[in-house]
């Protein structure tokens, strides 16, 4: 009978937590998945993809970027840092230096760390501009010869693939000049032997044509949504999903755009990743590995066309079908006890305006960051007389013109100068709050306040002089279609956070959780130190005080 | 989601299951009930029995009989019989917790006890932006921020530009005891400025049950920070070669226990400096852990399994020293801790002791030769054994549940970064500060015409002479803060620079890296620019070797694990807790009432009344 208690009192214990350390851990990063896409799209999956991190996985309904400008590279690094772009540094993904010239987050100067076998790219790639470590630079120092801590980032995008890898181990983006996946010299001499075979074994580069064929029949309930065929405010204008022939063409700089933007990209990543692990994991007794898969042509989908798109939504489905199967065979080749995956994302994305003014949204509208520049620069000459006040306009924020400050500064109008713009763009009916660099640094909000996720970028240096807060459902914009995730609201910092192994109990979790409790999890999980400037606790209800 | 509410049905039916198990236990086999009877006898004073919290009825004792009040009273009474009789928290000096993610499976004795069979808190952090020895030992025992405790650094600037450490006093009772009188060196817990959990332990002793607390350590500051006040501490003097401890603890002399351990010493000593490797020379934990970095070291030589030099003579200091590099050293501590255990042990029946033994062999080989070396290594393999052999003569001779043994570490500690450039970590860098300092005097002398500003740079803060600013105006003043900051920030790898004022009026998130520092700063002891590198930059002093001064987790995350077998349940707790909830746990588990200023909660299931 004692036993009999004993045991219950054990099942009560460990119920809600991973059945044992797993040793090995693959995050699906996808890029552009915000949270409101399983809601939408949950009762159509017809596979068993996203429904193993929903139904049989820990998930969280209320997962947060704490971040206020949500982005590619910001939301990778947050990811694998477990801190804010505050402390790690990547504040955007692409920021300007003195001269106003553009700095993107992963280029180095440095000759060292040319991109392998790409004589035209004159940049090198290397996290250069990452502040701090990662859990995979973690697991690199902790790496010995018996103690074999393996972590790989494979992906499309470049800066994806290296803000989660960090400095010391690997990553593997797409090479959009040659087809198949490349590296840097910063982190290796050459391309591993079986980066080379998948790269010519999968024929990509041999590839002339890509079709997108539809997940299921074009009347399928799947995609009964309003709004699929709006493409006169999509990027491209034509359609891409359900075509056969979407050619590979080797006349453009870039021959592979549009093959990166199809769901067989999507796939060739996650084959790519399988390569890896078959070629990398060697099952030894206490070897453990950690692989990142940056799964971003949804998102070069998604910019173009918008979250309501026939092309996303069939994505969303190839998506389900491509992580059902790539799961599956991953269990099976490493034995479905000792493998964790983890699904996440970098940021969400806000509906096309314009279609949101469809859906009877009267706010939501697209505000065009030139004619805005012309206004005020406009009207700025003409009570100063300087012109081109503002030069720049990135993300969310502007640039002054250095030369202006300069002559403003020594006629001391720059306040003024400066109240007149904020006051001009308040005039914008789509602009909430906008803030100086050291207004918002000085400002005192409320912890988790959208003030507070904008506090999170304040990095000098690589966020602008004028930060600008939208209304919900507005966007200001350099492009004058498609959409974009640059505001502190739920539709673009919520994002899915689901974790599934095998014999996990499930459970749904609806207390807030942050993105950046990511990387103190996986530590707990494999058993390595957090990264090193990582606070935050481990997510909740996932490893809880477990009875031994 | 289906799936969901299975569980729920599937758990409230177990449940209840459960739950009629217990009624058809009772009903079968009465002894059940009276097993808390075993208990009942108490010899408490009806004082304690007063001031302890009420119990308060909780829907799980429906199945009990309603309880009389005198029960409730013998139910808390029975608690604290229940409560054991000595606490030893072992405090490893830099023992950071990734030695555990790293070694945890070449453990076989004392670590692996506490691993398997105890409380292991994976995420224990301390919580202050620079954590050192001092520091550490002083917020594990009063269960306060260094801001308050006042314990900010191992030593820091006077205004005058002295420098000061953590133990200096100039009383006359702070003389140590030697055999001949006061001796020359001077310690003393004056700069603790809030009580330690052994003061208020000692100050809740009742005529039957008197709580005593001792602090065993080699270094002063170690001892004093966990002894506190009331508590005795006992460290080893160098000029003497003896361990021994001031005139505020003992005012008339040391106890025998010291003095004739100190006797057995010469013997002892020699013993120690033989440094033996715990396993061969070719065990995988060397071949595949250790790093050949003599180079990156200060000392250039291995030392591990050699004879310690020391000469024939050991009684010349600095030669002798060297035995406490040797692991074998931290015994010499535990057969003090047994002489100090028996010593309590012959005093009242319900008398507690609260020893503390703080090992410091290992930060001083850290600081060396770093955490990947060869003596890091052996030395944490030594530790497992010692500890284990300690943890188990100590159940042999006070009785298996008697002893409630703590673990944990009062800092972590850096890879040396020379070496992790080596291995392509690009960002690691090592700042030698004092140079820093000339650069920044000269600069100042230049522009401001003030000479000599700045005293020097001591753990993470650069402490300047006040009286020269005086004569300036508010307005220069910023300018030079300015024009500090601004050259500092030249420096690569310089991440922020606070000034002590803008962290005395920053209203930081709880648990922020600036949280981290404004937990650090205390008037008339900091310095007046707070300075934070990038993770794995090394802000030092020294050209050679690793240390310890970051709020990164490599330097603040420790091990923490408690183990008292029968009486705490074993358990994994992977939710961040912080060492200020160290002294707290101690006052819950001997149900003694903390002082107000310490907040932390006592440590999640480290509870022996359940």
């Amino acid at each position: 009978m004692k036993k009999l208690i004993a045991l219950l009192f054990m099942w009560n214990a460990v119920s809600a937590t991973i059945p044992q350390n797993p040793r090995v851990v693959i995050v699906f990063v996808i890029d552009q998945f915000p949270f409101y896409y399983l809601t939408r799209h949950q009762n159509n999956f017809k596979c068993n993809g996203f429904s193993r991190f929903i139904d049989d996985g820990v998930f969280y309904t209320n997962a947060l970027h704490a971040h206020g400008i949500p982005e590619t590279s910001p939301g990778h690094a947050s990811l694998s840092t477990g801190v804010l772009p505050i402390s790690h540094g990547v504040a955007s993904n692409r920021w300007f230096n003195l001269e106003n010239k553009t700095i993107e987050f992963s280029h180095d100067p440095d000759k060292k760390t040319a991109v392998i076998s790409a004589p035209r790219e004159a940049l090198g790639r290397s996290p250069l501009h990452l502040d701090v470590d990662t859990i995979s630079d973690q697991m690199g120092m902790h790496q010995a010869t018996k103690h074999i801590c393996k972590s790989f980032s494979v992906g499309i995008k470049d800066t994806a693939t290296i803000a989660t890898a960090g400095q010391k181990t690997p990553a593997f983006w797409f090479n959009n000049f040659e087809g198949g996946f490349t590296s840097s010299h910063h982190y290796m001499r050459k391309l591993p032997d079986w980066v080379k075979n998948f790269n010519e074994r999968s024929g990509i580069r041999k590839l002339k044509k890509v079709s997108w064929p539809l997940c299921f029949d074009r009347d399928d309930a799947a995609y009964d949504y309003p709004f699929i065929n709006n493409y006169q405010y999509a990027g491209y204008p034509f359609k891409l999903a359900g075509r056969k022939n979407i050619e590979i063409d080797w006349s453009k700089p870039e021959p592979y755009d549009l093959y990166t933007k199809t769901p067989a990209a999507n796939k060739l990543v996650l084959d790519f990743a399988e390569t890896c692990i078959k070629n990398v994991y060697k099952k030894r007794k206490h070897e453990k590995l950690l692989l990142w898969v940056c799964l971003s042509p949804l998102d070069l989908v998604g910019h173009r066309y918008g979250p309501d798109s026939l092309e996303v939504i069939d994505f969303i489905h190839h998506l389900d079908r491509q992580l059902d199967d790539s799961i599956t065979k991953i269990e099976r080749m490493l034995g479905s006890n000792n493998v964790a995956f983890i699904l996440a994302a970098d940021h969400g994305i806000q509906p096309i305006q314009e279609i949101s003014q469809l859906r009877g949204i009267k706010q939501a509208r697209r505000i065009m960051a030139k004619d805005l520049m012309q206004d005020i620069n406009t009207k700025i000459e003409q009570t100063y007389s300087v012109p081109n006040f503002l030069a720049k306009f990135e993300s969310t924020y502007f640039i002054y013109n250095k030369d202006a400050i300069r002559e403003l500064k020594s006629n001391n109008q720059l306040d003024d100068a400066e109240n007149l713009v904020k006051e001009l763009l308040l005039n914008e009916p789509g602009i909430k709050r906008v803030w100086g660099y050291n207004e918002l640094k000085a400002l005192q909000c409320e912890p988790n306040s959208h003030e507070q996720f904008y506090k999170n970028h304040l990095f000098r240096g690589r966020l602008g002089d004028l930060i600008v807060q939208p209304k919900p459902y507005c966007l200001i914009t350099n492009y004058p279609t498609g959409c974009s995730h640059n505001t502190p609201y739920k539709y673009d910092t919520q994002i899915p956070l689901g974790f599934y192994q095998k014999g996990i109990s499930p459970k749904t979790i609806n207390t807030r959780v942050f993105a950046a409790q990511l990387a103190p999890t996986i530590a707990q999980m494999l058993n390595t130190p957090a990264p090193s400037a990582a606070l935050l606790d481990p997510l909740p209800h996932l490893l809880i005080e477990d009875a031994k | 989601m289906k799936k969901l509410l299975y569980f729920h049905t599937l758990q409230i039916s177990l449940s209840i299951l459960f739950l009629l198990t217990i009624t058809a236990c009772k009903k079968n086999n009465p002894s059940v009930i009276h097993i808390p009877a075993k208990t009942l006898i108490t010899k408490k004073p009806l004082s304690t029995i007063q001031n302890a919290p009420k119990v308060e009825k909780k829907p799980v004792e429906l199945l009990a009989k309603p309880k009389t009040k005198k029960e409730i009273h013998t139910h808390n009474a029975a608690a604290q019989a229940n409560a054991p009789k000595f606490i030893v928290p072992i405090v490893i000096d830099q023992c950071a917790y990734h030695y555990f993610t790293r070694f945890s499976d070449y453990f076989q004795h004392g670590f692996k006890r506490f691993l398997d069979r105890g409380i292991v808190f994976t995420n224990a952090h301390h919580p202050h932006a620079a954590p050192v020895t001092a520091t550490g030992h002083a917020t594990l025992s009063t269960g306060v921020y260094p801001s308050q405790h006042g314990i900010i650094m191992n030593s820091w600037y006077s205004p005058e530009g002295k420098l000061v450490t953590s133990v200096d006093d100039d009383r006359e009772e702070a003389h140590v005891h030697t055999i001949k009188g006061p001796g020359s060196d001077k310690a003393s817990s004056r700069t603790m400025m809030t009580p330690s959990i052994s003061d208020i332990a000692i100050q809740a002793s009742t005529k039957d049950c008197s709580y005593h607390s001792y602090g065993i350590s080699f270094k002063d500051r170690a001892a004093i920070g966990m002894a506190g006040h009331y508590g005795k501490a006992i460290w080893f003097d160098e000029h003497q070669q003896a361990f021994t401890s001031n005139f505020d603890y003992f005012p008339e002399k040391l106890p025998k226990w010291v003095t004739d351990f100190n006797k057995l010493l010469p013997n002892k000593i020699p013993h120690c400096r033989q440094w033996r490797l715990f396993h061969k020379l070719d065990h995988e934990v060397y071949t595949h852990y250790a790093k050949e970095i003599y180079h990156l070291s200060t000392s250039p030589i291995t030392i591990a399994g050699k004879e310690l030099p020391g000469g024939g003579n050991w009684k010349k200091l600095k030669a002798t020293n060297n035995f406490m590099l040797a692991p074998q050293s931290s015994t010499m501590l535990f057969d003090l801790a047994f002489n100090c255990m028996d010593e309590i042990a012959k005093g009242g029946a319900n008398d507690r002791g609260l020893v503390w033994v703080s090992l410091s062999s290992l930060d001083k080989v850290g600081h060396m030769y770093g955490p990947h070396s060869i003596e890091t290594i052996d030395t944490l393999m030594h530790l497992d054994k010692i500890i284990g052999d300690f943890i188990n003569t100590a159940e042999q001779r006070y009785g298996v549940g008697n002893v409630l043994f703590m673990l944990t570490a009062d800092h972590g500690v850096s890879p040396i970064p020379e070496n992790l450039l080596e291995e392509n970590y690009k960002p690691a860098k090592r700042i030698v500060m004092h140079k820093e300092v000339d650069k920044l005097n000269k600069k100042i002398k230049e522009q401001f015409n003030i000479d000599k500003l700045f005293f020097g740079f001591k753990t993470n803060q650069l402490f300047w002479n006040e009286k020269k600013l005086t004569n300036i105006s508010a307005d220069e003043r910023s300018h030079l803060i300015y024009f500090v900051k601004k050259e500092l920030k030249k420096v690569a790898g310089i991440k922020k620079i606070w000034t002590f004022d803008e962290l005395a009026a920053a209203n930081p998130l709880e648990g922020s890296i600036e949280h981290l520092f404004k937990n650090q700063i205390y008037k008339g002891r900091s310095g007046y620019f707070f300075i934070l590198g990038q993770p794995y930059v090394m802000l030092t002093n020294f050209n050679l070797g690793s240390c310890h001064r970051t709020p990164y987790n490599y330097d603040t995350h420790i091990p923490l694990m408690l183990l008292c077998p029968g009486k705490l349940k074993q358990y994994t707790i992977r939710n961040k807790v912080f060492t200020t909830q160290v002294a707290s746990t101690i006052a819950a588990i001997w149900n003694i009432t903390p002082h107000k200023g310490m907040k932390g909660k006592p440590l999640p299931k480290a509870s022996c009344n359940n």
